[in-house]
């Protein structure tokens, strides 16, 4: 969980980096909702299934790059 | 050094509608501290650029280059070739190299990707802060080190001002007033009269006020 | 035309001093100042023509130093360091001059940032003590900031202002002296609210010899209302303890309580060493004047 990384400052540092990097996509036109973080322990099977779910679902939802949805239509 | 940062996409995204292949020029000092223009900034700006033209159903070519300054000749001469293929510069320098990058290339446009802030220093990570203003006229030495042109709201040299309340400034309460700092840099120091001395009326000439600044040393002439 | 200051005068002759701070109008239109002048004259020996007050526009000091001496009333011209730089100071002290406004009151002034028009650039070619300095050395030597010679001296009182609120106290000291070596003739004190923390500053004055020679004159605000003690509260340069303002707050007519708390205040620092005079600050609460002078 966030503050328990074995890794100890190294989470919140990648916490800045995502952020930043929702950032860049939201000012360039992309959804900031494309990269996301997480916090779970590497034994944590079960929340790694519901995380990539939720993960899977939230694409679908807002659908394919538009780049590539654009080039594959043409 | 100096201080920068990058200006809003949108501005940068604005400025580049009419070419199709740029050079982004970084910087490798001032820039490249301050997280504005160094090789990653310029890279991922590269990037976003080329997105957002994609996303557009256009195109851009982006070519990159980092040069050690962009504010000598020296080092702006190494961009020569790449120039010449592009439709247009974006600099990521100071304004300092914004200018020498169009006075070296009078015949291709020079644009900045960043906005010039002032000269300071990371105070802390992520935080920068202003220290001077290029007066041209230090008084350091009779304010502790600590410099209240710079840092005073009101630019006082024999402050503070009525409105300095518990270290704070009245402008912005978030701000330090800096003649508590320089008060208490002197007393530390054992040096608080230095504060009795009355800095008479300043020559501002030398400072931004006075207009366009150059100057020569004959020495140092070829 | 006689241009010596009237104020210098009674100030010389040991005069109880009465000075008020009026509003100025944000228009051309200057017939209810007009009127608010007319119901202070007579009880006051002089009035403070603001300049710029909380970084705003209203008509100018030297149009309302005119306006008041058309009423027969001494004006005190204040001109802070945040628009005008040393060329436009100097003319507007001889200009003054010129016109018989002898005070002037040199301020550092209310920063551009704390006002509507908080985009404009500021001037401070000078701070106040600077100012003081300019002035001292334009009517006493005849030479303007540059050393150029004037056949004539402008005949000026210096004025100047401080806050005893502010911290920290050794260094408002340091800057106080520096200010009356620079060449001050009087002190406004911004408004006290706290009577015992302004004991300590007259205190501290006395024993650094601030007020042997240079009279003090204290600055009270009667309040109106609890809004207006709150914004008092919040403003930077300001001190309103809890006392005063849970009096405000509490009475049932505020106004009057204003007035009764502003008198009590009043008693209270007349007897204080170095004290020669008071300042009513009554902006939109010109009848105040009238009650406390």
């Amino acid at each position: 969980m966030e503050g328990e990384c074995h890794y100890l400052e190294g989470n919140f540092r990648a916490k800045s980096r995502v952020g930043r990097a929702k950032k860049l996509l939201q000012e360039l036109g992309l959804e900031p909702d494309r990269v996301e973080m997480y916090n779970l322990s590497s034994s944590d099977g079960p929340k790694f299934a519901e995380i990539a779910t939720e993960m899977t679902e939230r694409i679908k939802a807002l659908g394919p790059n538009p780049i590539k949805k654009r080039e594959k239509e043409e | 050094m100096i201080i920068a940062e990058r200006k809003p996409f949108k501005e940068i995204q604005e400025m580049l509608a009419d070419y199709d292949k740029i050079l982004l020029v970084g910087c490798g000092t001032c820039v490249t501290v301050c997280y504005a223009g160094g090789k990653k900034e310029t890279a991922v700006l590269a990037s976003q650029l080329r997105i957002a033209r994609k996303l557009q159903g256009k195109k851009i070519e982006t070519v990159e280059a980092i040069i050690e300054r962009q504010c000598e000749w020296e080092f702006v001469e190494e961009l020569k070739e790449k120039a010449e293929e592009c439709q247009a510069i974006l600099s990521l320098g100071c304004g300092a190299g914004v200018n020498t990058l169009a006075e070296r290339f009078k015949d291709i446009p020079v644009l900045p990707a960043l906005n010039t802030r002032f000269i300071g220093i990371p105070q802390e990570q992520g935080i920068w802060e202003e220290k001077c203003v290029a007066c041209g006229n230090c008084i350091l030495h009779l304010t502790g080190g600590i410099c209240p042109v710079a840092r005073c709201s009101k630019g006082l040299v024999n402050g503070p001002c009525e409105g300095s309340r518990e270290g704070k400034c009245e402008v912005d309460p978030s701000l330090d007033c800096v003649w508590q700092i320089i008060y208490d840099r002197l007393k530390a120091l054992g040096r608080l009269s230095d504060l009795e001395k009355i800095i008479p009326l300043r020559d501002w000439s030398k400072s931004a006020e006075g207009g366009f600044r150059k100057f020569s040393r004959e020495d140092m002439t070829l | 035309m006689k241009t010596n200051s009237n104020l210098k005068k009674l100030l010389e002759k040991g005069e109880f001093i009465v000075t008020a701070e009026i509003g100025l109008p944000v228009s051309a239109n200057t017939e209810t100042l007009k009127k608010n002048v007319e119901k202070i004259k007579g009880k006051v020996h002089a009035v403070i023509a603001s300049d710029g007050k909380n970084a705003g526009v209203h008509i100018s000091n030297l149009a309302a130093a005119i306006l008041l001496q058309q009423h027969n009333i001494e004006p005190i011209l204040e001109i802070s360091c945040r628009d005008r730089n040393r060329i436009a100071i100097q003319s507007e002290v001889l200009g003054a001059a010129s016109l018989g406004i002898n005070n002037i009151l040199c301020t550092a002034g209310d920063h551009q940032k704390l006002g509507p028009f908080p985009q404009s650039k500021h001037c401070y070619d000078l701070d106040s003590t600077q100012e003081i300095m300019m002035l001292k050395q334009l009517r006493d030597e005849k030479k303007l900031s540059n050393g150029q010679e004037l056949n004539e001296s402008p005949s000026i009182l210096i004025g100047t202002e401080d806050n005893p609120f502010s911290d920290p106290l050794e260094l408002r000291i340091i800057l106080l002296k520096k200010k009356i070596k620079s060449g001050a003739d009087f002190i406004i004190a911004r408004p006290v609210f706290d009577t015992s923390k302004f004991s300590e500053w007259i205190k501290a004055l006395e024993s650094n010899g601030v007020t042997e020679n240079v009279p003090l004159i204290v600055s009270v605000l009667p309040l109106k209302s609890k809004e207006m003690a709150q914004k008092i509260k919040e403003r930077p340069g300001y001190y309103l303890p809890d006392t005063i303002f849970n009096r405000i707050e509490k009475a049932s007519d505020a106004q009057a309580e204003g007035i009764k708390i502003a008198k009590d205040i009043i008693n209270k620092v007349k007897g204080l060493k170095g004290v020669k005079g008071i300042n009513i600050i009554a902006i939109d609460n010109e009848d105040a004047v009238a009650a406390l002078a």
